[in-house]
């Protein structure tokens, strides 16, 4: 998404300051609205203040102090005026908007039997930029190919080492196919709309020729769905947790279809430890394992184990 | 010649008569049109929680004239995010319908009026006001449709019989 377009969603006011700034939106990773508080700009890992020129500014006493009225306004237009049509997306904190950049909110949560109903005095918002690495799945892909098929694989890493990136760059190739493989199809659950993160239903990353995507719903009863209508040859779903995803993938393990699928943990030992978890590992659901981690000197280090756990693997993302 | 133009007169004041009474059908067609496109957006709003510019666009193709400009119209300028709140643009679009739609300065007033209670809260708020609004505006039409017969026999009534009066005047 040019810039032109990503700043029509913010107030008039905040969208002048941004027309008027030299920052470069190529880096920008973040834009943060917060009431009574300095515009932000999250770029190259740190935070600048942007003033009423557009001027990026160490120090927030000189910022543009962000108002009510900028939120209420932004938040109309990141709704299209139709904040209704939200309501899920409101419950779950984000809207993600055309270009598959997500704008979190944050403010008064409305609370019903102990669950958020919707939220109220929305007062802080967080645009995330989208960005996708592409052909980052490339060194770890061979290992996934069994013949035509695709292994059972679950990745595993801690937050913030680019999983769900990792995971949407294998959804893709593997939809694409390459010079040695037939492409698969892809059914995707997308329960956080962080794979695909479709806008209206359409999926703004790139996830492959023949990938189909059932997004904001349940993981567990989207799998069920995607094999009753959609028959693929490979599901993909973003951050496993509950014993419902686990017979979820059991059962289309069963049918036949190859697994793709993301967890929080900073090992295979981790993992087995874990309270639900650890059925993936005791049961060998998965055939293959990969595992990412952070080395302060060398970056991101993939590894790739079998069933057993022995090592087949490993690189530097 | 004088009675060519006698029966000129006469014949002028019995259309006069003809279109007064055909105004009213004409509101009440319309009346019942926008009735039909709220109708819509509810079920719009209700089965698939579009927005309001996918939600008249979606309508726009089911409408008769001039309803699918003026839908197109207010899709475009919500889609276009250049400023202002849903009440202004929905004032803005009420406004620039045609005289020719039928409704009257009321019914516009009216209907101008729907767009303060819209876009705000949740479905069920959308689904509340626009079920109101047509509780009232099915009233309205229900009263036009009463009245529309008898209101039609007088206007060509009093077409005809102006036409002859003013006849008698000028013989």
């Amino acid at each position: 998404m040019r810039k032109e377009e990503l700043i029509r969603i913010f107030s008039r006011k905040i969208r002048g300051i941004l027309e008027r700034t030299s920052a470069d939106f190529l880096h920008v990773e973040e834009i943060r609205l917060r009431a009574g508080k300095p515009l932000t700009l999250c770029l190259n890992g740190g935070e600048e203040y942007l003033d009423e020129q557009g001027r990026l500014v160490p120090d927030w006493q000189q910022a543009y102090q962000v108002l009510p009225e900028d939120l209420a306004e932004t938040l109309e237009y990141v709704s299209h005026y139709s904040l209704y049509a939200f309501e899920e997306e409101l419950r779950q904190g984000f809207i993600t908007i055309p270009g598959g950049h997500r704008v979190g909110l944050a403010g008064k949560a409305v609370v019903s039997q102990g669950e958020i109903r919707s939220l109220k005095y929305i007062s802080f918002i967080n645009v995330r930029m989208a960005h996708q690495v592409i052909g980052c799945a490339g060194p770890i892909l061979p290992y996934l190919w069994k013949h035509d098929r695709i292994k059972h694989t679950l990745i595993i890493s801690p937050p913030r080492l680019g999983k769900t990136t990792l995971l949407r760059d294998m959804i893709r190739q593997i939809s694409n196919g390459d010079r040695l493989h037939r492409h698969q199809t892809v059914g995707v659950v997308d329960e956080r709309s962080e794979l695909g993160a479709c806008s209206y239903g359409v999926p703004q990353n790139d996830l492959g020729l023949h990938t189909d995507v059932l997004d904001s719903c349940p993981k567990a009863s989207g799998i069920r769905m995607l094999l009753r209508t959609m028959s693929p040859h490979v599901i993909a779903i973003d951050e496993v947790g509950t014993n419902e995803d686990l017979d979820a993938l059991a059962y289309s393990m069963r049918c036949g279809c190859s697994i793709l699928a993301t967890v929080h943990g900073s090992s295979l030992q981790d993992i087995a430890g874990k309270p639900v978890l650890s059925r993936l590992v005791h049961e060998q659901l998965f055939d293959l394992y990969v595992v990412l981690r952070n080395d302060s000197r060398r970056g991101i280090i993939w590894q790739v184990l079998d069933a057993a756990g022995n090592q087949k693997g490993e690189g530097i993302r | 010649m004088k009675f060519a133009g006698l029966l000129m007169i006469l014949t002028s004041c019995t259309v006069l008569g003809l279109a007064a009474g055909e105004s009213l059908s004409l509101r009440y067609k319309s009346m019942k049109q926008v009735s039909e496109m709220l109708q819509l957006l509810q079920g719009e709003i209700r089965c698939s929680y579009s927005t309001f510019s996918r939600a008249f666009l979606g309508i726009a193709a089911r409408m008769p004239e001039p309803w699918p400009l003026f839908l197109e119209t207010m899709a475009e300028k919500l889609d276009s995010l250049s400023g202002g709140c849903f009440r202004e643009i929905w004032e803005e679009a009420v406004s620039g319908l045609p005289e020719s739609c039928g409704l009257t300065t009321e019914d516009r007033r009216s209907l101008r009026e729907l767009g303060s209670g819209l876009g705000y809260l949740d479905a069920q708020m959308q689904m509340q006001t626009l079920s109101l609004f047509l509780e009232h505006w099915k009233l309205q039409m229900e009263e036009l449709r009463q009245e529309m017969q008898q209101k039609q026999r007088v206007y060509r009534c009093l077409g005809v019989s102006g036409g002859l009066a003013l006849m008698l005047v000028l013989l």
